[in-house]
Order: structure tokens, then sequence, then C-alpha cells
């Protein structure tokens, strides 16, 4: 389903909220309307869906004019800033509200009915919740259930309009992963409206960026930030998103050709495109370092490995087929780290992570929350040859009883005896005292790993001060 | 020392400012129906019965169900349209037309009567054009429905405005995009949510449509056994000493009453945060 809007108008009084928009959205794409408020981003999303009358220019969708055509007749699914979920309908009454409205002729049985209200469920992760009211769902949970109303119609075009805005921030950054991979399953044409920009450009595969009822610009995220063309653009992009470096292109998802995939794209159909910047904190600190390499023939013995500190240019490269488990420090990424999030394919994150995990959404592929089943989908992973990082919480005992979680499933899943599994636990920062505690605790993790099945090969850096070499001499040491 | 005075001070202003308030429901409201309850049955039930059973006083009645039951459906008509204009549309005259529907509210009913007598009666243009086609409006029953639906036009409308408003369009326009037709999105989306509040508003209305008296009076004309409502028909026993018949039917008026007032006590305990504009949890 391709969408084109030329020439589009809409004046309120004397107010124009669109002064002549044209843009193209091809099939299956995911643009995000981008800009600040006032731009005219919810009329046109309002324009396209037919709640609003453009009063010149037309919209076509595969080509036909809509003008004619009422909302109801558009097929277009719809998720409002507000959910607008109907308050007095159980959420799979609303799910079904849709099907249940069609013509008898078109309407599907009962049965049918709660069957596709039941799938919508359980894609949306709402399994169980059906009988909920609106008021009783959390944020995050209404907004799947007004997502996945707006599906049940089977629609040609989803349009979004702020679906992330009521949220809370640890919340949308775990729906907005979630969203990318959706919409890449269905191949969903879809538009949506943000006036946040680190989401347009982490979801989107273009963006549009409004301004003053006109689109400013459109393109890749990458080349909107490579090239702001206008003194707004670069003002607008310039004022914000220091969380990340800002002279990186962003993230960049791209959907693969079914038809010709290529080789690094797996069962998601998405192909990871790795940027990072070393414009992150800790890049002067002294590191210890001494990659035991699972898919090496002959790693070195304990004795044979580097005892000197190695220079930051060795970095933790997660290989073709490896599962790594990184715990996050807790002062942000450190640069192994990142390394280890950028040259991985899959990043499976712990849910209270999540507003971290963000901003290391950005460095690497894909990613998803952990669930009960994410032993077995990084068992799939693997196999589909991906590099999986599964991060973890932090916390020393934490870390180390996931560990143990995940060996106990992944042997449950039938993981093999030999899979390289390795384990990332940084420690670092500026204050001697912290590192000290922490380095102590480390001092117990490698015989920990051990007992994980004889599978996980420890694996520690350091950062801050040279108070920690001998530690990690020690531990690398133990984990060989 | 002064806060420990302080608190049986207040304690007994409190106590006081109660009492008093006490007093003057007992005084002005329990009181009086108290009254007309014992004086309709001081000559026993049997009397009682009898009085609301004199053929001219069974008219009356059915006269006011029929006058309540036309004017109450009217008007929840007019109600839901006049709200869902108003809530739901931006228009220019909007504020002008929420003035209008309050207008009856601020008008005289004695006024209101006069205005129908004075547009359908003998006198005026239109009355004679009506009756010339068989159609009698004033000193009948359409006059005093016309009358009834002016006087209760504000009670439905008001209740569902500020309610309709606080709900939005949002919840129409997604069932718009879902494929819902306009009569669909009636019945299955608005009507539900705004049910308990029309309610309200129809009781409340038909407890106003049922006592009406002073509009009715005057395009009545006072015919008995015809054109004599309930409260019509209590002045008139009342005014031929018949105090017995007139406290019959006060009762049962004032019993009509009470059964609104608990209907509507009922429904503000089940459904009072779907009554109110600010609901919490939604």
């Amino acid at each position: 389903m391709s969408v084109q809007i030329r020439g589009l108008t809409r004046r309120y009084g004397r107010e124009a909220a669109l002064a002549g928009i044209d843009l193209e959205v091809g099939d299956g794409e995911l643009l995000a309307l981008l800009g600040p408020s006032g731009a005219g981003k919810t009329t046109l999303l309002r324009v396209i869906a037919g709640l609003d009358r453009p009063d010149a220019g037309t919209v076509l969708i595969d080509g036909r004019d809509v003008r004619r055509l009422s909302p109801r007749e558009r097929q277009i699914g719809f998720v409002f800033q507000s959910y607008a979920l109907f308050r007095h309908m159980n959420v799979a009454r609303n799910i079904g509200f849709g099907l249940s409205v069609k013509p008898r002729r078109e309407r599907p049985s009962r049965q049918a009915i709660a069957r596709r209200v039941e799938e919508l469920l359980e894609l949306m992760q709402l399994s169980g919740l059906g009988r909920r009211f609106p008021a009783q769902l959390s944020g995050g949970q209404r907004q799947r259930a007004a997502l996945a109303r707006a599906l049940a119609i089977d629609p040609k075009l989803l349009l979004l309009d702020e679906p992330f805005g009521a949220l809370d921030a640890k919340v949308r950054a775990e729906l907005r992963v979630w969203l990318r991979d959706l919409q890449h399953r269905l191949r969903l044409t879809t538009i949506f409206v943000t006036h946040d920009q680190h989401e347009a450009f982490q979801l989107a595969d273009r963006v549009a960026i409004l301004n003053g009822g006109r689109v400013e610009r459109i393109g890749t995220p990458r080349e909107i930030r490579a090239h702001p063309a206008t003194p707004f653009l670069a003002e607008f992009l310039g004022a914000a998103d220091h969380a990340i470096a800002n002279d990186r292109a962003g993230p960049a998802i791209k959907p693969c050709d079914p038809a010709d995939p290529p080789p690094e794209c797996g069962s998601l159909g998405v192909a990871p495109v790795a940027a990072y910047s070393d414009n992150l904190p800790m890049d002067q600190t002294v590191f210890d370092y001494a990659p035991p390499r699972p898919s090496d023939a002959a790693v070195p013995a304990a004795a044979d490995r580097p005892r000197e500190p190695l220079s930051a240019t060795d970095r933790p490269v997660v290989s073709a087929g490896e599962l790594w488990v990184v715990e996050l420090a807790a002062e942000g990424l450190s640069r192994f780290e990142q390394d280890a999030l950028v040259s991985a394919n899959v990043i499976i994150y712990d849910r209270t992570l999540a507003s971290t995990v963000s901003a290391a959404l950005a460095l690497g592929g894909y990613a998803e929350p952990a669930s009960d089943n994410s032993a077995e989908r990084c068992l799939g992973f693997v196999r589909d040859g991906w590099s999986v990082v599964r991060v973890v919480d932090r916390g020393v005992a934490d870390f180390l009883a996931q560990l143990r979680m995940l060996a106990l499933r992944l042997s449950a899943a039938g993981a093999p005896e030999d899979l390289p599994v390795s384990a990332l636990a940084c420690r670092g920062g500026a204050d001697p005292k912290r590192i000290e505690t922490r380095l102590a605790d480390l001092d117990t993790l490698p015989e920990e790993l051990k007992q994980v099945g004889g599978r996980a090969v420890g694996f520690a850096a350091f950062g801050g001060s040279k108070a920690a070499l001998p530690h990690a001499v020690a531990f690398n040491g133990l984990a060989g | 020392m002064a806060g420990e005075m302080r608190r049986p001070v207040q304690a007994l202003s409190r106590a006081t400012t109660i009492l008093a308030a006490l007093a003057l429901v007992g005084l002005f409201l329990i009181l009086p129906a108290a009254f007309v309850f014992t004086e309709a049955l001081a000559k026993g039930a049997a009397f009682f019965l009898g009085s609301l059973a004199q053929p001219e006083t069974l008219a009356a009645i059915r006269l006011t169900l029929i006058v309540a039951a036309i004017s109450v459906g009217a008007n929840t008509i007019f109600g839901l349209a006049a709200a869902w204009c108003i809530a739901k549309f931006e228009f220019s005259g909007k504020s002008a037309l929420v003035t209008l529907i309050d207008l009856p509210f601020s008008v005289s009913p004695v006024i209101a009567g006069l205005v129908f007598v004075l547009l359908f009666g003998a006198q005026s243009w239109l009355g004679p054009v009506l009756a010339g086609h068989g159609l009698r409006i004033v000193f009948a029953l359409p006059g005093m429905v016309l009358a009834t639906i002016f006087v209760t036009f504000p009670f439905v409308a008001r209740q569902l405005i500020p309610l309709m408003r606080e709900q939005g369009i949002g919840e129409e326009e997604a069932a718009l995009t879902l494929g819902a037709s306009g009569l669909q999105i009636f019945w299955r989306v608005t009507l539900p949510n705004i049910r308990w509040a029309l309610l309200y508003g129809v009781l409340l209305c038909n407890a106003r449509a049922m006592g009406e008296f002073g509009a009715v009076s005057v395009v009545s004309g006072h015919i008995p056994g015809v054109t004599m409502t309930m409260p019509l028909q209590v002045e008139l026993l009342y005014n031929n000493y018949d105090l017995a018949g007139a406290f019959a039917v006060a009762a049962l008026l004032a019993l009509l009453a009470l059964v609104t007032l608990i209907a509507k006590a009922v429904l503000e305990w089940r459904h009072g945060s779907e009554l109110a504009v600010d609901r919490p949890g939604a």
C-alpha cells in the first residue's frame, strides 16, 4: 500500500495548518512525521484518515483518489494519541469492534471474531487481559490495545498519532522496539507522528520533517543527519539528542527485500546496520583485556595471555553464532559494552534496563526485551547465525543468577554442549572505593561461570584505574 | 490553651449548624410531605382510594401520564440532539444556543404558557388557520404537551452537555475509522457512554413534567375530565373544598416524586462516577 500526497492544504480560519504538502510513502515503509508542535503533523494524519477535509490537494492511496471516501470506507488503522479506547467495552470487545460493525454480508461469525481477537491479544502481548476494561490497563497496555483494535480490520495503512506520547520513558523505549519489530513483521505501510526526533530517527525508514505546514525535509535518518539542509533543520536537530553522539548517522534498520534477502538478513527480515561513536565517557581508561575467542581453535592458556594493558582498539567483537551475556555498568555504557553491543546483531535486554538499553539500541541491530522464552529466542538467533548479546541487570549477584537461569533454560531448549556463550561484566568508574568493592564481587565470578554447564567463557574488562589490573589478571586467569 | 478551647467551641458550632440544617429540612421538606400523606389518609385507605377513583381524577391521572410520556420522550430526543451538537461540533452561535437551552429555567412558566396562548389562541393569526384544519392547540392536549416540553426542555440537555463535552469525540472518530456507520456509532459508542447520565436527566425531566403547574394551567383551559392534569386537579378539588380529594391526588403526585428521588439516589449510588464530569480512572 503506497500513499501519494499532492499539494495538500488545510486552513483553519487564516492559519494554514497544511500549506501545500507533497509526500510519498512507499509500500511497507515506516515514515515518521517529525516537527515542532503546530507544524501540521496531526492535521496531515487526520486528513489522510479522512477525519479532516483538505481545502486543496489530493491523497492517493495505491493510486486511487480517496477524497470522496469517508473514513469508514478507507480502511485505515488509526491509533489516537489518547488511544480513544471505548471505555464501556472490555479490551476484547474493543478489538473486535471493527469486525462486528461490518455489514452483515461481510461480517465474520461470532467465533471467527473471537478467534481474531485472541490472536491479536497474543500478538500484542495482552493475553489474558481481554476481559479488562481500558481504565484497568496500564498506559503501555492501553497503547497496545488501541493498536490491536486498529489492526483488527486488516488496515491497508496504519497511522499513529504520537503513539508513545503519553507513556513514561521506560515503557516508551520498550514499546518503540516492539513496534518497530511488529511493523517489519507485518510489512504494513505506517506513518507515525512524533515530536521526539530520537524516536523518529530510531524507528523510521524515512523521516519527513514538517514546519509551518510544509515538508521541510524528507529522507532517511542518515541523509538528514548528514546534511541538515536548512537553518531551521540545523537548529531543530541540534537542539536535542546529546544522549547519543551527535556526529553519527542515526541508527538505521533496513527492511530486507524478501525477494532477494542479503545473507545478513536472518529470520527477522531485518538487516542490522551498526554505527557508533567513541564520544562516550570512559575513553581515558586503562583496560586489561584478554578476549578468549571461543571460535578460535587455539585459545591460549591463561598463563600465556598478555598481562600488560592492551590498547583501547582491542574490542570485544561478537562473532556470528555467538551468544554473549553482558552486564551493563551503572555509569552508562563502557567502551567494551558498547563494542559488544555494536557488533551484535541481536540484543535481548531485561525489562528493567529498558531506559539504559534505549541508548544501546541505537548502536546495535535488532533488540527485544527479555521474556520468558528469551532463552529459546537466543538459541534460535544463534542457530540462524546471528550474534546475540543478552544484556542483564547490573549487580554481580543478579548477573550470576541470570547466567545460571539462562544456562538452565538453554539446556532445556536443547542448546548444544559447545555453544559459545561469553559473559561480559564491566567494572569501572572514578571512585576507587566503589571499584574496590565491585572488583571483590568479581573475584567470585569465574568460579560461578564454570558452574554454568562449563559452556560459559569468563570475560572481564576493567575501566577506571590501574588498581583494577591485578583483579583483572586474576579473573582472566581463573576464567580460562 | 487556645487550641483546647477551640475544639469544644468548634464541636459546638458544628452541632448547631447540623441541627439548624436538619430543622430546616424537617420544617420545609419533611413536614409538608408527611402532612400531605397524613391528610390524604386521614379518612382511611378506602376513602383515599375512593377519591382517586373519581372519574375526573382518573382522567387527570391519565392525562398527566400522557403529557409526561410525550414531553419526556420528545425532550430526551431534543436533549440528546442538542447535547450532541454542542458537545461534539464546533459552529458559530454555539454559546447562544447554550444560553437558549437555559431559557426555560429563567422564564416564568406562566409566561411560557401565555406565549403559547398568544401564538396559537383564537386571537392569534395562527390559531384560526389551524382550527380550520381541525387542529386545536390551546385548551387541548397539544398545547399542554408543548408547554410542558418548553418548561422541561433543559433537564436532559443540561445533564448531558458537560459529560459529552468532557468525553470528547475521540471514541466516535475511532469508531468511524474502524468502519462504523453513524447509527452504529450512536448506539454502540455514544449512547452507552452517556446512558446513566441520560437516565438521570430523564428522571428529573419526568418529575418536573408531571408536576408542572404554571404553564399548563394557562394553556389547559381547565376543562374538567378533559384538560385537567394532576396538579390542576389538586387546585380544583381544593378550591371546591374537597380537601380529602385534593390531598389524595397530591399524595399520589408526591409519591411519584419520591419514587423519582429514590431512583435518582440509586443511580447516583451505583453509577455516580459516570454521572459526574471528572471521572476517576478514565
